[in-house]
């Protein structure tokens, strides 16, 4: 479905030029200064300038370009991308709160929905081995300020 | 010269002591260990274990902390070549050709090869070290913001020509990069830019997040439910399959000697670091190679070059350190700190109040690197069967590691956030084929350029015309301009020439 | 790609508001005080470890252990130029079991020079005590022409902007000195800012620079050397590290005092009782040989102020600086 995925492609680029011009928007209401005193706001406004002119000549590119490397462009299962996103937030939230080893359980438990068949043995033996492992690693070998249970 | 040698039988003598060897063999374990791992760094190892130096003898915990940070690079390699994840931030341009040599069933060559690299470029290094430091220190002195300003333009030019693929796509990803860089305090005013009121943004992005969200998280998620994931296992490693041939070898020690000294150079320099140094290798090798096009295809130069400046780097940091008291980079900045918590006050006068410190933790660098080699190439085998666990198994624990690791650099969840939200992009960038190594150039780069142009100005009154005037500096912008002219050119040429073949296939004259 | 990105940081906002959320439904519970502390207490350093406020918590942390019998734990949060540790602290249960170690940027400066910092020095902490206070010295390369502070006020005066002094930044107490300098001396001087002291110094030895105010201990380093040449000490008096070098109020400006300072603050809110308990572990611990070296070493100057003291004096620093940001037009 070249049509698709040209539409595809041409968002990432429109994607470039929305932050390049979003950039440059924000770096116009910091203060411009002048030659001897470039102000705050005078690298980013030409930066910003800059990716917005980069991105439309990557929108430029992408309509000669024929599309024929399907397989990068494969549409995979954002399943994967959801519960490592998800993963790493839980961890976020438990580590000061509950400490390391149940925010790592509860951490391996949201990846192990990743995959559809997820052989749970396995994926429990690493967790285990991490929970001692890491414990040893982080908290008594490099002193990172967190308990392995409880708030820190 | 009977002096040089009487200096050098003083450093052996400290650095051969029991107590001395223990604590440098610790180091460098250390080292290589966090070097491997992805998301702890030699930053973030000295930072933590700074503390627990505390009790031991000033030159002893020095030639601990100097251990842990080049045994890092020996270590930051591994990651990149097995598992597409750079083990420090710094070791992204190693994925270019590391991985693709993997990917050939090449993993133990390639392991032997960085371990030679890195050997030789520390190596080169420490000879600098020890006969030229005051010199060298001095030369790096005349480097005012002008000469910073084109060295970092030069080094931003260089990136953009790294990777394979569309050079706008590549190009727009340094300039993302230098946009991602522009998120925190202005030097030159305080000001918060950027930071959508968020006081941790108000230093900005860290570099580990950054590089371990854009290679490291990424990498995972793309990987993750696929197949054809995880690179093809080696079995039966064989000390035969890691020994490059005689062809490897020609192809491979000119690449290194040039990374050394381009690596050494780029260190003496203070406010740089490894990475700049391994790109600028990267980037001189692929100008001079007689075929380029192999290069990010598993290229053994463009997996040398860098490996042996980021080594020669990291020992030539200790240059301007050393013989000024200037730190050459961050992390030197911090065993700094840790020799003034000794009550050693590092200066200019060092090498002559501190003969004993000076030249014990110059021949500790010796006999740290020779750890190094005979530690690293039995690892191989045990990292190459690393490989034989199946991925779904091995990555949970990879992303536990990056979490805590750049959760430890300041104590900080909000960080795991970060890494998160830059593991998202660079999902989204490799959907469409856009390069992350640029990012992370234009990332490290782009600040400097801004500070060092703007400082320039400031210096200057605004006269635009400095950057012209300062020798060192004419000479830089004159190699930058080579280097556009002889990347563009060509590109552009070829670009026009299949746009008129295309629009007019009859015409074949060129 | 602007869509995941904002999608990263709502995930990363909506975390943090839950966070903060948490932080301010827990109960501040009320300590008994006889019975503090009975569980270990945290300094925060709101920097990386390796500096001399690092050095100090620790220090000073290894003395109150003993004396309090609770292990003290020093843990650093650095970032934003120790606001980040600072705000963490300030946000903190006040029951004495998190203290900071607070600088005169992160607890005096920020406070007159920003208007979106989270926190107030004035009203968010309870200072257990300012520790030390330790002076700055205005140095230049031995080679140059300015052999006095007169030397300096003079090609000032006659060349505006033109005298260039290096900082490791703005809002730093290198700076601050700089400007109340040329406040006082009826100067223009040409901030150069840096990331951190050891660039400035850098462009200060290669002759990029004309000056910079430096930190005593690293600075003697490079007097005794032969490289740099003091010309004053920021303080009210000779320094024990640079002897026979005068103050810059000896040198020419009439009532002139500048120097930076640490302390130990405990968060707003905290019952006197802990914070007397503390005052008295702390001002032991300053007696004591460990400490003591540190100073010497250092070049710190024992200050041991009391909390109701330390109060006054942070809100003293705060209005002599904001009159300062104010009078150089340097507020954001």
């Amino acid at each position: 479905m070249p049509v698709r995925q040209r539409i595809r492609e041409q968002i990432a680029a429109a994607s470039v030029i929305a932050v390049g011009a979003g950039l440059s928007a924000i770096a116009y209401g910091y203060p411009q200064g002048s030659m001897f005193r470039p102000g705050p706001g005078f690298f980013p406004f030409y930066i910003g300038l800059l990716l917005v002119l980069l991105g439309v000549m990557v929108a430029l590119e992408n309509r000669r370009m024929p599309m024929d490397d399907s397989d990068e462009n494969q549409p995979s299962g954002m399943r994967p991308v959801v519960a490592i996103s998800v993963a790493m937030v839980v961890l976020a939230l438990l580590l000061e709160r509950l400490g390391f080893v149940p925010a790592m359980v509860a951490m391996f438990v949201c990846i192990g929905f990743a995959e559809r068949r997820t052989s749970w043995l396995p994926l429990l033996g690493v967790c285990l081995f991490m929970a001692i492992f890491g414990t040893a690693l982080f908290i008594w070998g490099l002193s990172v300020p967190i308990s392995a249970f409880g708030a820190s | 010269m009977s002096e040089f040698l009487a200096n050098i039988q003083l450093g052996l003598s400290t650095a051969l002591s029991a107590e001395a060897l223990l604590f440098c063999f610790l180091g460098v374990t250390v080292g290589t260990v966090v070097g491997v791992l992805p998301g702890i760094g030699a930053l973030a190892a000295i930072s933590l274990a700074l503390p627990l130096t505390y009790y031991l003898d000033p030159t002893t915990a020095l030639i601990m902390l100097a251990g842990i940070f080049y045994g890092a690079q020996y270590g930051g390699s591994t990651a990149s070549i097995l598992l597409n994840l750079p083990g420090t931030a710094t070791s992204a341009i190693t994925c270019l050709d590391g991985y693709p040599l993997a990917q050939q069933g090449k993993a133990p060559l390639a392991l032997f090869v960085t371990a030679i690299n890195s050997f030789v470029g520390s190596s080169f290094a420490i000879v600098l070290v020890m006969g030229f430091a005051p010199l060298i220190a001095g030369f790096a002195l005349k480097f005012s913001s002008t000469e910073y300003f084109s060295v970092m333009l030069l080094g931003l030019v260089a990136a953009s020509t790294l990777s394979v693929g569309s050079p706008f796509k590549a190009l727009a990803m340094v300039v993302f990069g230098i946009v991602l860089g522009q998120v925190g305090t202005d030097v030159n005013t305080g000001m918060f830019r950027f930071n959508f009121g968020i006081l941790e943004l108000a230093d900005g992005f860290g570099l580990v997040a950054v590089a371990m969200g854009l290679f490291g998280v990424a990498e995972i998620m793309a990987n993750v439910g696929q197949a054809s994931g995880a690179p093809m296992g080696v079995k039966g490693i064989r000390f035969k399959d890691m020994l490059p041939s005689r062809s490897e070898w020609k192809e491979i020690w000119k690449p290194t000697l040039r990374g050394s000294v381009i690596g050494s150079f780029v260190g003496a320099l203070p406010g740089t670091g490894p990475g700049i140094a391994s790109l600028m290798a990267y980037a001189a090798e692929k100008r001079l190679s007689r075929d380029p096009s192999q290069f990010g295809k598993g290229s053994l130069a463009g997996l040398s070059a860098p490996e042996a400046a980021n080594n020669a780097s990291v020992q030539a940091a200790f240059i301007p350190t050393l013989s000024l008291g200037i730190p050459g980079d961050a992390v030197v900045a911090v065993l700094m700190g840790a020799m003034i918590l000794h009550g050693i006050t590092p200066g200019p006068n060092l090498i002559n109040d501190q003969p004993t410190m000076f030249w014990g933790l110059i021949m500790s660098f010796w006999i740290g690197n020779l750890m190094l080699l005979f530690l690293n190439i039995p690892l191989i085998g045990l990292w190459v069967r690393l490989l034989s666990i199946p991925y779904r198994l091995l990555y949970p624990a990879i992303i536990l590691f990056i979490c805590i690791g750049v959760y430890s650099a300041d104590n900080n969840v909000f960080d795991i956030y970060v890494v998160l939200a830059f593991g998202l992009i660079g999902y989204a960038m490799r959907k469409f084929s856009y390069p992350a190594t640029p990012v992370l150039l234009g990332f490290i780069l782009g600040p400097l350029l801004e500070e060092h142009f703007r400082r320039a100005m400031l210096l200057s009154h605004g006269d635009l015309t400095i950057f012209l005037q300062r020798p060192i500096s004419l000479v830089f912008l004159l190699i930058s301009l080579m280097f556009l002219g002889s990347v563009f050119m060509p590109g552009l040429r070829s670009k026009l020439v299949s746009r008129v073949r295309r629009n007019a296939p009859s015409d074949d004259a060129d | 790609m602007k869509k995941i990105f904002s999608k990263g940081l709502v995930s990363a906002g909506l975390a943090l508001a839950i966070g903060a959320a948490s932080m301010f439904a827990s109960p501040a519970n009320a300590v008994a005080a006889d019975s503090y502390p009975d569980k270990p207490i945290t300094i925060v350093v709101p920097f990386p470890p390796g500096g001399s406020t690092d050095l100090l918590a620790r220090k000073i942390g290894e003395a109150l252990s003993s004396s309090l019998g609770q292990p003290v734990v020093v843990e650093n949060r650095g970032g934003a130029g120790g606001t980040v540790g600072a705000n963490y602290v300030a946000k903190s249960d006040p029951d004495g079991y998190t203290l900071l170690m607070g600088v005169t940027g992160s607890n005096a400066i920020s406070a007159a020079l920003r208007d979106d910092l989270p926190y107030s020095p004035v009203t968010d902490f309870d200072p257990v005590s300012i520790v030390i206070s330790s002076p700055l010295v205005l140095v230049v390369r031995e080679d140059s022409d300015f052999k006095s502070v007169q030397d300096v006020i003079a090609y000032a005066k006659a060349n505006p902007e033109y005298f260039t002094h290096g900082t490791p930044g703005v809002g730093t107490s290198m700076h601050m000195t700089g400007e109340l300098f040329g406040l006082e001396s009826g100067t223009k001087l040409l901030h150069v800012p840096y990331k951190g002291s050891a660039a400035a110094l850098q462009d200060l030895l290669g002759g990029q620079i004309n000056a910079m105010f430096g930190d005593i201990l690293v600075t003697s380093e490079y007097v005794k050397s032969g490289d740099l040449r003091p010309l004053a000490v920021t303080g009210t008096k000779e320094h024990f590290l640079l002897k026979g070098v005068p103050t810059i109020a000896e040198a020419g400006i009439d009532g002139f005092a500048a120097f930076s300072w640490q302390g130990v603050f405990a968060p707003a809110g905290t019952p006197t009782a802990v914070l007397d308990k503390l005052y008295t572990a702390v001002s032991a611990a300053l007696e004591t040989d460990a400490l003591k070296e540190v100073f010497a070493q250092r070049g710190f100057l024992v200050e041991g102020m009391n909390p109701a003291d330390s109060k006054a004096f942070i809100a003293s620093e705060v209005d002599k600086w904001t009159k300062v940001v104010e009078a150089a037009g340097l507020k954001k």
